[in-house]
């Protein structure tokens, strides 16, 4: 039980509150990642016992993650690729004047995602890894399918559209170097094309300045008079049921995805908001996309959802689950503990202090999330136009940080003018931001399982059984919709 | 509207007719399975091709909608090249200098009053300035 003592000495609570100041801002200010922030951070660290080290990464990672869902709901625009799904319902409440709601849900979910799915890691750390690790190329490439499959679900109105932009996304990914054989396709000799067009800036391109555009070309006074209400933070025990259901799949669904490396919080938030949608019924269902409950709380469960599984893979197996804990193992190893199946025999008090330290920051993001509700909504009783000016320039240098690249600008800039015709003209812009995320996923397992296989190359998806399941589910996701619409216009036409 | 969406389609399916004959440029002599690195790209484009040709019928079958050129068309408009201009410049002034000056101009688009608009300008490019340079080592 020493790793208790360790855990609530003075030091580590400090380090803690520290990382989580960091990681507020680090995860609200879009173009940054906690990835970034991390990265830069770490060698802060190399002076503090690792008690504190980690205690200051661990809360800067959590809330990060939970802190880039605050200008998803207040501006429109994600912190982060995590909480692009936010946008979603998140947006809408604002508009409709539930700011300060929408930002408690996003502190509540947020922090209970990360402990629910800290505690599946402390529980079945071993089984969910080995789980994980029998992901090959065939099951990748069944997961991006599945992941793909949400196309439809988060196309809105027609589904033409959200396919249509969908596959602009997914045809984006390939620009750069091919995956497998490094082959320069569509860079027309250009050397900032080689490496691809970077998913953030189009990110920050389509839903910030896309929206600042749209909002200067529609009446500002219209939208300002809306916004101004900030309303309650804390739902009520009515709202809590009704998201207790997408709270609850969205924590064992993001925990497992988590769990599997190289998928994260992007993915995860988006799966869950669209089975969250399918199991809505009637009047909820419709809710989806114009401000659900239940649509918001289960992108922010998975958000931070993911964390436990992403530290699953990391302490059992001594893989990154997701960028972040490829640095934590870097953290660690500087420690002089290495990561993988010895660390809990060699080092299990180290083990109990993540599992601790990942259970406080979780509680530490409700605990700002709620008593920093009424001051960020506070955003929204400036003049809006001093909101616009800030998000362009927010957009600007968090797109150059990236890679330092003016070209990078260039994109976001390029692709605020796509988000403000796409909106008006109602395309989705979730599918394309779906398709840019699985895009090199899909096609880089697809053409590894096909190389992996040579005898009887395309039916290696159909014999392994977690890729049948997850193109089973595929097949169900893109068919159930449209043989309930056909049952609707049979069953109206009779 | 509807002369709109049926030019955005057309431009995406003359756009994207191109960059399929581009696909015929790559190398594509070790290909695996008949699965080389123009598979992908050729896949996606015929259905985005497919996709618009859709779209652009859907769109013929919609009722005329004029767009208004409204004041608040005239002032993106202005907007948005301001923010072209301050991207252009970007990273061949100081930033302090181009972030200062355009947005005062922005603000000054956007209706604000003079004094204000300056003052936030300095502020927030001062404060941005600081919190990316010294926060996050990032040169600006």
């Amino acid at each position: 039980m020493a790793f208790l003592s360790e855990i609530f000495q003075l030091g580590t609570i400090t380090f803690i509150l520290i990382g989580s100041i960091l990681g507020l801002f680090i995860g609200a200010l879009p173009g940054l990642t906690a990835t970034m922030g991390i990265a830069i951070l770490t060698p802060l660290t190399f002076w503090l016992p690792p008690e504190q080290g980690l205690a200051m990464l661990i809360s800067i990672y959590c809330t990060g993650i939970f802190a880039s869902g605050i200008p998803a709901i207040l501006i429109n625009t994600p912190g982060t690729p995590a909480s692009m799904a936010t946008t979603f319902d998140g947006y809408p409440l604002t508009k409709q004047g539930k700011a300060g709601l929408a930002l408690g849900i996003n502190a509540i979910y947020s922090g209970l995602g990360g402990i629910i799915s800290t505690i599946f890691l402390i529980l079945l750390a071993q089984p969910i890894s080995s789980f994980a690790l029998s992901f090959g190329a065939p099951e990748y490439f069944a997961l991006a399918i599945f992941g793909l499959s949400m196309m439809i679900g988060i196309s809105g109105k027609s589904i033409t559209k959200g396919l249509l932009t969908g596959f602009i996304g997914l045809f984006i990914a390939t620009i750069g170097l091919d995956p497998i054989m490094s082959t320069p396709r569509f860079t027309f000799d250009q050397s900032a094309l080689y490496e691809g067009i970077s998913f953030i800036p189009i990110m920050i391109g389509l839903f910030g300045v896309g929206e600042i555009f749209n909002q200067v070309l529609e009446n500002p006074q219209k939208i300002e008079k809306a916004k101004q209400k900030i309303g309650r933070i804390l739902p009520s025990r009515k709202e809590h049921k009704e998201m207790g259901k997408p709270f609850a799949m969205s924590s064992i669904v993001s925990t497992f995805i988590g769990a599997i490396p190289g998928a994260g919080g992007d993915i995860a938030s988006i799966v869950t908001w669209e089975q969250s949608k399918r199991f809505a019924k009637g009047k909820k269902k419709e809710e989806y996309n114009n401000g659900s409950l239940g649509g918001l709380a289960a992108t922010c469960t998975a958000n931070n959802g993911v964390i436990g599984g992403a530290f699953t893979t990391m302490l059992t197996l001594g893989l990154p689950g997701d960028a972040v804990t490829a640095i934590l193992i870097g953290s660690l190893m500087m420690y002089g503990l290495q990561p993988g199946p010895n660390l809990f025999m060699e080092s299990p008090d180290i083990v109990y202090t993540i599992f601790g330290l990942l259970l406080i920051s979780n509680i530490v993001v409700i605990v700002v999330g709620l008593f920093g509700a009424q001051l960020f909504s506070r955003i929204m009783l400036l003049k809006q136009e001093y909101i616009w000016i800030s998000v362009i320039l927010f957009s600007v240098v968090g797109s150059y940080a990236l890679n330092n690249s003016v070209f990078d600008v260039w994109v976001m800039f390029i692709s605020g003018l796509i988000g403000l015709l796409f909106r008006r003209l109602d395309y989705p812009l979730g599918p394309l931001i779906l398709g840019l995320i699985l895009g090199p996923m899909a096609e880089s397992n697809f053409r590894r399982a096909l190389i992996n296989n040579h005898e009887q190359p395309y039916m290696i998806f159909f014999t392994t059984p977690i890729s049948l399941i997850l193109l089973g589910l595929a097949l169900l996701t893109l068919l159930v919709p449209l043989i309930r619409k056909a049952f609707n216009k049979k069953s109206e036409a009779a | 509207m509807k002369k709109l969406r049926i030019g955005i389609n057309i431009t995406i399916f003359i756009i994207c007719a191109y960059l399929f004959r581009e696909t015929f440029q790559f190398n594509n002599s070790l290909n695996q399975q008949g699965v080389g690195p123009s598979f992908f790209p050729r896949v996606l484009l015929a259905i985005i091709m497919l996709l618009t040709f859709i779209e652009i019928f859907t769109s013929l079958k919609m009722r005329k909608e004029a767009i208004p050129i409204t004041s608040s068309g005239k002032r993106l408009t202005l907007f948005a090249l301001t923010f072209l201009v301050f991207i252009s410049l970007f990273n061949t002034l100081p930033f302090l200098v181009i972030s200062v000056g355009f947005l005062f101009i922005m603000g000054i688009i956007l209706k604000i009053k003079l004094l204000p608009s300056l003052l936030f300008s300095i502020i927030l490019s001062i404060s941005v300035y600081y919190i990316f340079t010294q926060g996050f080592n990032i040169i600006l």
